[in-house]
């Protein structure tokens, strides 16, 4: 049974549900829970929901310990950048142990993160810098862009025996859509088709699903079917989804939140250039934010984004269309 | 630091008032400023 609820609630129940089926699943981080009232607390104790000191090196280190030990540790870390402080726990340490044991341990864990969050919060709180976690092996990185996806990929990403980073978008966290009440499960790897078109396949990731499904509405009324592709996860990518959309529509734009040269985006089109070029009747497009850091100022912001009109307007340059709106 | 004498009661206000009328000041400038040219978003990545 579905209800709607806000993206940020599907991500808690997901916590909480996962917590009462799994006795080893921890849940701690900086400001998580600090009243005893709390209703995880109340339901878990303080021995499974804890408030953690400001130092992520401890919190992250802590997490990779308590899961070679046999827990399954969830962090709130906030926002990704905080992650950035914790690179050797993050990078060297979860995703590489597992390969330098020669497969010995695991080290399941939930590095759960907020990123994006692009509405006047500057530089160093707004950065899309999941790619950076896409390209270690070992790791892997989700980024759900539904209230339904951000419940699934959380259940999944903390029954996974890997490390796994959890990115949510702080843009979505009051979206509300329906979600499934009891387990809900969204595998990891697994892309969605969020509209189907046969005109041009549109890549999108996280936030900016919902611009492409926006610029999707636009085109349709100028009589241009958009597919709609959501990843959902960058690392495992589900390039066969993506390349049998390509396969369908011969016409690939890429939208994504991320800086150009760190991008989903450009991981995803060295792909289809390499599997699918033979499907391509025009070059691939990609509509990511600009290499600079997200500025403040309102307007500066806006012109460094992916969105919407941007989508539009590339998916018009890859049918040829461009110059007949115009 | 008043105790102590380093400091007088009066040149602590001084300082407080001087660092709100500073603050003041900044933000009434950004008040009255126009938005910069977006395309400014892009300078001062590299040196």
């Amino acid at each position: 049974m579905a209800r709607e609820i806000p993206y940020i609630a599907a991500v808690n129940e997901a916590i909480a549900q996962e917590m009462a089926r799994d006795e080893t699943v921890l849940f701690y981080g900086q400001d998580v829970a600090p009243s005893d009232e709390d209703p995880l607390v109340k339901q878990f104790t303080r021995d499974r929901v804890r408030v953690s000191p400001i130092s992520e090196t401890a919190e992250i280190g802590m997490a990779v310990g308590a899961a070679l030990a046999g827990y399954r540790p969830v962090v709130e870390l906030l926002m990704a950048e905080f992650m950035l402080v914790a690179m050797n726990q993050v990078v060297n340490e979860a995703p590489r142990l597992r390969y330098m044991s020669g497969g010995r341990v695991k080290v399941p864990l939930v590095l759960k993160a907020g990123y994006g969050f692009t509405a006047g919060w500057a530089g160093q709180h707004t950065g899309s810098i999941y790619t950076m976690f896409a390209g270690i092996p070992g790791l892997k990185v989700v980024l759900p862009s539904t209230p339904a996806d951000a419940k699934g990929l959380m259940a999944s990403a903390v029954r996974d025996d890997n490390p796994v980073v959890y990115l949510m978008h702080y843009l979505l966290v009051l979206e509300h859509g329906d979600v499934p009440e009891g387990e809900h499960l969204v595998p990891i790897g697994e892309a969605a088709v969020r509209r189907a078109g046969g005109d041009v396949t549109i890549v999108a990731t996280g936030w900016t699903v919902g611009k492409a499904l926006a610029a999707a509405e636009a085109l349709a009324g100028e009589g241009v079917e958009a597919e709609v592709i959501d990843p959902r996860s960058l690392q495992p990518l589900d390039m066969p989804a993506i390349l049998s959309s390509v396969e369908k529509t011969g016409h690939l734009v890429i939208a994504d939140q991320a800086t150009r040269h760190a991008s989903a985006a450009s991981i995803i089109a060295a792909e289809v250039a390499e599997h699918g070029f033979s499907s391509l009747k025009a070059p691939i497009k990609l509509v990511t934010a600009l290499d600079a850091t997200v500025p403040y100022s309102e307007p500066m912001e806006a012109y460094v984004l992916p969105d919407e009109d941007k989508i539009a307007g590339a998916v018009r340059e890859v049918l040829g269309t461009a110059s007949a709106v115009a | 630091m008043i105790e102590q004498g380093t400091l007088t009661a009066e040149r602590a206000d001084q300082i407080a008032q001087d660092a709100r009328d500073e603050m003041e000041a900044a933000v009434q400038f950004g008040l009255d400023s126009p938005f910069p040219e977006p395309e400014a978003a892009v300078n001062f990545v590299y040196a």
